[in-house]
């Protein structure tokens, strides 16, 4: 166990130290320094009161989107759909909270929260079905799913639910009228963005860890992703497992996107959860599935977005640096070749 | 082996750590440098341009134009946040406004909500507000709203074109239906009516704004039913009307900047929504200490020009009686509606 956490640390401290060397050379060609630009980006992200809320807040949807990605991923499958259940979440949750009234504040966050895990269900239930009894491949499936979703909330959103007041008037700008005050989750900090949905997102967390660590269901599902004949010859009703797997991670995935609009939008805005699903298979990886690795992914993703944005403020290095060293390091952290390849010279070493 | 990896992490954390906590000094001293140099020479001056997306659009750079000049003329520095995720505009102005900027400049009215929450909770900050329209009793201390009168431009637009057909029959290309649009179709169907009430309007929306293939189809659909002008309102898919337009041999009409350049041969007009004069003016005027939180419109009245002819091709005779009209509706002689039921 202990063994184990060094490995992970250290794996990500090399694959950080080489998205930063990489990164640096993008940097430099742009003219900057690289250490300046780093200096900017660590304290965007950390100094400062708005700034680690910044980071906090923006790690909630990454943390999300991860736990969403890693239900399915510790099954075998992708969920390359999370993209669309997010945004149909996100309506889901919109419309319930703008329309209905009168209700308790956490009657009706609850009410918008069960809209939008049904509403993921219910998108998620035929790729799952078809994936798990009929073995149609999940990750087009899904994907295909997303695009669907994703124009489907926009038709929605502009041509039923949008109101004439709320058309902006020099953009076209798709969304739906303003959540209730009941249905919005509160600042924990106001008037920072930072919302309650931090808490739920910490809880889910807690439950991810109960679920993977220490029920049976959950080693199944470890098991089916490590070696499905395996676990099949051991016993586990393989086609359940990645049926609730991906209906899973539909939810939690709608999950998210309904977090985000009632604890920051407070209405459905088209295009609020842009690269969210993709976001969140990065941080699934990243953490490699871990129950504390998913959440760590989630703050280093939501510091990183955050500090970028700041550098790219102070300084004239482009926010799309920041793309390629998140790219770099999540491929260092998933190249499980590199971290064997250390070992062994370490051994040869050793060895002499 | 055990130890030796203790050791190894041991190291790789505790230089981690010092870089950190020297990036973290490195910040701080800078902030204070900041603050004790507190008057506002122009290089102190900070001011943060937010907008929406890249700045490659005929309009933002017409407004890079104007940013460019307050520099060039005043020594103001400004900072442009592109602001590309909708999540991130409140994020992002907060953030100026916590950076401590003296203006915040934002381009198009999704950022307005923001403004508004945020605008009291950082009352030394000055906003300013492009294309906000706020109604009477929703003024706030340090927000500044600029609007346009794009329905000028588009009136003149109208006569030209109404002017230039040979076949009666002119058409408009909307990028999609809102109140900015329908502002400018109902200008433009106002002038045609104004010049020649029998000339045919067609109207036609693209529903997106960045797509030129996606105009430039629409445009050559048009031409080939007999009109010979179009009006393209459509940013990024207007850019394909004019495509359309030096294949067909036909006229269209520009917006935002005097798009003649484009096709020197065939844009016989550009409807002007001087950015980067709105921008110049609106920021030099809050440096100089004259900033109010009273709405401005630009316009005819207000001596800013609203239409560009491309004199290579429009005749004389046509350019006088243009101007004939723009002095009537500086005067206020003529009326021209905002809306239209057209679609």
């Amino acid at each position: 166990m202990k063994k184990e956490m060094i490995q992970s640390i250290l794996r990500l401290v090399i694959a950080l130290a080489i998205g930063l060397i990489v990164s640096s050379i993008f940097i430099l060609c742009a003219g900057e320094n690289p250490m300046e630009a780093y200096a900017a980006m660590l304290q965007g992200a950390f100094v400062g009161k708005l700034n680690i809320l910044t980071t906090l807040r923006w790690s909630v949807p990454y943390i999300m989107a991860g736990l969403a990605s890693a239900v399915a991923i510790r099954a075998g499958m992708f969920n390359m759909g999370l993209e669309g259940c997010i945004y149909l979440g996100g309506l889901a949750a919109g419309i319930v909270g703008a329309y209905t009234k009168g209700l308790p504040s956490v009657l009706h966050i609850g009410l918008c929260l069960l809209a939008a895990m049904l509403v993921g269900a219910v998108w998620m239930y035929l790729p799952s079905r078809l994936k798990a009894y009929h073995g149609v491949n999940e990750v087009i499936m899904t994907w295909m799913m997303s695009y669907i979703a994703v124009l489907l909330c926009q038709f929605l959103a502009s041509e039923v639910f949008q109101k004439e007041e709320d058309i902006t008037s020099a953009v076209q700008q798709v969304r739906t009228p303003e959540i209730m005050e009941s249905a919005k989750l509160s600042q924990l900090v106001p008037p920072y963005q930072l919302n309650t949905s931090f808490l739920i997102a910490i809880g889910l967390c807690v439950l991810y860890y109960l679920f993977a660590n220490r029920t049976k269901m959950g080693y199944e599902q470890k098991m089916l992703g490590m070696a499905p004949k395996f676990a099949e010859y051991g016993g586990v009703n393989v086609k359940r497992m990645q049926y609730y797997s991906l209906l899973f991670s539909g939810i939690l995935g709608a999950l998210t996107g309904a977090m985000e609009i009632l604890g920051v939008h407070y209405r459905y805005v088209h295009g609020f959860g842009l690269d969210m699903g993709a976001n969140g298979i990065l941080v699934s990886l990243m953490g490699r599935l871990s129950p504390f690795g998913v959440p760590a992914a989630g703050v280093f993703m939501g510091a990183v977005q955050n500090g970028a944005r700041a550098m790219s403020r102070n300084t004239n290095v482009s926010l799309d640096t920041v793309r390629i060293l998140i790219s770099v390091v999540v491929i260092c952290i998933t190249a499980e070749g590199l971290y064997e390849v250390l070992k062994i010279k370490k051994k040869m070493r050793e060895g002499d | 082996m055990n130890k030796r990896t203790k050791r190894v992490v041991a190291m790789l954390v505790s230089v981690l750590l010092i870089a950190l906590l020297a990036a973290g000094c490195g910040g701080k001293e800078e902030k204070q440098g900041e603050e004790k140099e507190a008057s506002k020479s122009a290089e102190d001056y900070k001011v943060a341009v937010l907008t929406m997306r890249k700045m490659t659009t005929p309009a933002d750079l017409n407004t890079l134009e104007g940013i460019d000049r307050l520099k060039d003329e005043l020594g103001i520095n400004c900072k442009i946040v592109e602001c590309v995720e909708i999540a991130e505009y409140k994020e992002q102005m907060q953030a100026v406004s916590e950076e401590g900027y003296d203006v915040v400049y934002f381009i198009y009215d999704n950022f307005l909500e923001a403004a508004k929450e945020l605008a009291p909770m950082y009352p030394d900050t000055k906003y300013i507000g492009l294309w906000i329209d706020l109604p009477k009793g929703d003024e706030l201390e340090n927000l500044k709203p600029l609007f346009f009168r794009p329905e000028q431009g588009a009136f003149i637009c109208g006569a030209t074109a109404a002017m230039m057909t040979e076949t009666d029959q002119v058409a408009f290309l909307g990028g999609g239906i809102n109140p900015g649009i329908i502002t400018f179709l109902a200008g433009y169907e106002a002038g045609i009516k104004y010049v020649n009430p029998d000339c045919e309007l067609v109207v036609s929306w693209a529903n997106t704004f960045d797509d030129p293939l996606k105009g430039k189809e629409l445009a050559a659909s048009l031409y080939s039913r007999g009109v010979d002008v179009i009006f393209q309102s459509a940013n990024q898919t207007g850019l394909g009307v004019f495509d359309a337009a030096k294949e067909a041999g036909k006229y269209a009409i520009g917006v935002d900047v005097d798009q003649s350049d484009l096709a020197p041969d065939n844009i016989i007009a550009s409807c002007l929504l001087d950015h980067g004069f709105a921008t110049y003016d609106s920021i030099s005027k809050a440096f100089e200490g004259e900033f109010s939180n009273e709405q401005v419109y630009y316009g005819l009245q207000e001596g800013s020009p609203v239409a560009a002819i491309n004199e290579k091709i429009v005749p004389e005779d046509v350019r006088e009686q243009l101007k004939e009209i723009e002095e009537k509706i500086a005067a206020g002689e003529i009326e021209i509606p905002k809306t239209t039921e057209t679609k």
